[in-house]
């Protein structure tokens, strides 16, 4: 991981320099999200004029929207990488030349990632909102507290079982405000990905609090 | 003015300096597919990216609209760099046209359809979504429709509309949002537009029609449906 920072070394990469500014990010990104984020950047910076620019990038945009969702198929992702060479060689502008940068290089070097967004419906960043979820451990909760209860902003946090806190996914709106109020010694509350691994849920505590 | 000698796919043709390798093949009966290529423009658009040739000597597939004629060069319409890009563009260019061949005024001499068989390209993409603008047909001039689904942008029309010195059209917006309206959007009825055809008598594809033959088309399309 030791690369110069120069002009030649970062097209080696993949990269440019652009105005020299530099974003890190870690484990806990999606890199299919982080090329769509940009995807949406040039799309809505492309002024229209040529073809491939101007329809290329929302067609590789419309396909990575598809795939943060689960919903892109495997040949989309030949499909995506054959666009973005196309549009990078083809655009009138250095604009629609770089656009696609972002697009080939998760590709080249994240392709696992993409995949498994396809083939598992899993996002390994547990990032895309539509293929993950917050959970509580039951085990982890603890029963006198209900940090998370009150911070949740679309109020999907019900007292279950042992009065273990118990999320609605049919209420949550994946804000993770929850994860972040779960004070760090319990560290009750993780994120999970794919849905199918989402165990049952609790079902709510039926006794009235005994502290009344 | 200085003639220049090349050849274009093995056949050896002569162009005036100065002209670009499109005009050339184009007036030699070479065809190479373009939608945007006007003849009286100095600065090519070089902007709907279907006229890729490759060059002897160069390493990338260019525009011919954009590559002046050099004397011995050496010009393959057919290479597969270039023809990649090119039904890249189209692919690209007819998954977000409305294909309605049946029922279009410009069915038999659309653009669209000769690059498309040119190309070998057909006109339903498979591994592209259908992304049209979905904006309503403007019928508000008493001689002519304008289908924004249609469009492709070539801006032959904003060209010829401003050299007749009327200036009626022009684009707006940006990205895909991008689009071909009067000034401030309203219809191009209600614009300055002098009803005089100039806009569609250039319009590569269907999207600038005389209504007369608009509305035939739909009747012919309707009866052939019916049949």
């Amino acid at each position: 991981m030791s690369r110069s920072i120069d002009f030649e070394s970062l097209k080696d990469a993949g990269a440019m320099m652009g105005s020299g500014g530099m974003v890190v990010l870690d484990e806990d990104d999606c890199m299919a999200d982080v090329a769509r984020y940009f995807l949406q950047f040039t799309q809505g910076e492309s002024c229209g004029k040529c073809t491939p620019c101007r329809l290329g990038t929302k067609q590789m945009l419309e396909i990575l929207n598809d795939v943060t969702k689960g919903e892109a198929k495997l040949e989309d992702l030949a499909t995506l990488a054959d666009l973005a060479e196309d549009i990078k060689s083809g655009s009138l502008c250095n604009l629609g030349k770089t656009a696609p940068n972002p697009i080939l290089t998760t590709l080249r070097y994240f392709k696992d990632e993409y995949e498994a967004h396809i083939k598992e419906k899993r996002c390994p960043a547990k990032r895309c909102y539509p293929l993950m979820a917050y959970y509580i451990l039951p085990e982890k909760c603890e029963r006198s507290c209900e940090a998370c209860v009150g911070t949740c902003t679309v109020e999907a946090i019900y007292v279950g079982k042992k009065r273990a806190k118990v999320i609605d996914q049919s209420k949550c709106v994946k804000c993770g405000t929850c994860l972040d109020a779960c004070p760090p010694q319990y560290n009750a509350i993780v994120k999970i990905s794919p849905l199918s691994e989402l165990p049952e849920a609790l079902p709510p505590l039926d006794e009235k609090p005994e502290t009344k | 003015m200085k003639e220049v000698s090349l050849t274009i796919d093995g056949n050896p043709i002569t162009a005036p300096e100065g002209r670009t390798v499109l005009w050339a093949a184009l007036d030699a009966g070479v065809y190479i597919p373009n939608l945007c290529a006007i003849r009286e423009l100095e600065e090519p658009q070089a902007s709907c990216r279907l006229c890729f040739v490759e060059i002897e000597g160069k390493n990338a597939p260019v525009t011919a609209c954009t590559e002046p004629v050099r004397e011995g060069m050496v010009v393959n319409t057919k290479g597969l760099g270039a023809t990649r890009l090119a039904r890249t563009s189209l692919e690209l260019l007819l998954a977000s046209h409305n294909v309605d061949c049946a029922r279009c005024a410009a069915n038999g001499r659309c653009e669209l359809q000769r690059a498309a068989k040119h190309l070998g390209i057909k006109l339903k993409s498979k591994r592209l979504k259908k992304l049209l603008p979905d904006l309503p047909i403007d019928s508000s001039s008493p001689v002519f429709v304008f289908d924004p689904n249609k469009c492709v942008l070539c801006g032959k029309c904003v060209w010829k509309c401003r050299e007749k010195g009327i200036g009626a059209i022009g684009f707006a917006h940006r990205g895909f949002e991008r689009r071909l309206t009067a000034f401030g959007g309203q219809p191009i009825g209600q614009s300055k537009c002098g009803n005089c055809l100039e806009c569609v008598s250039v319009c590569p594809v269907g999207a600038l029609v005389p209504k007369e033959d608009f509305n035939k088309a739909r009747e012919r399309g309707r009866n052939k449906e019916q049949s």
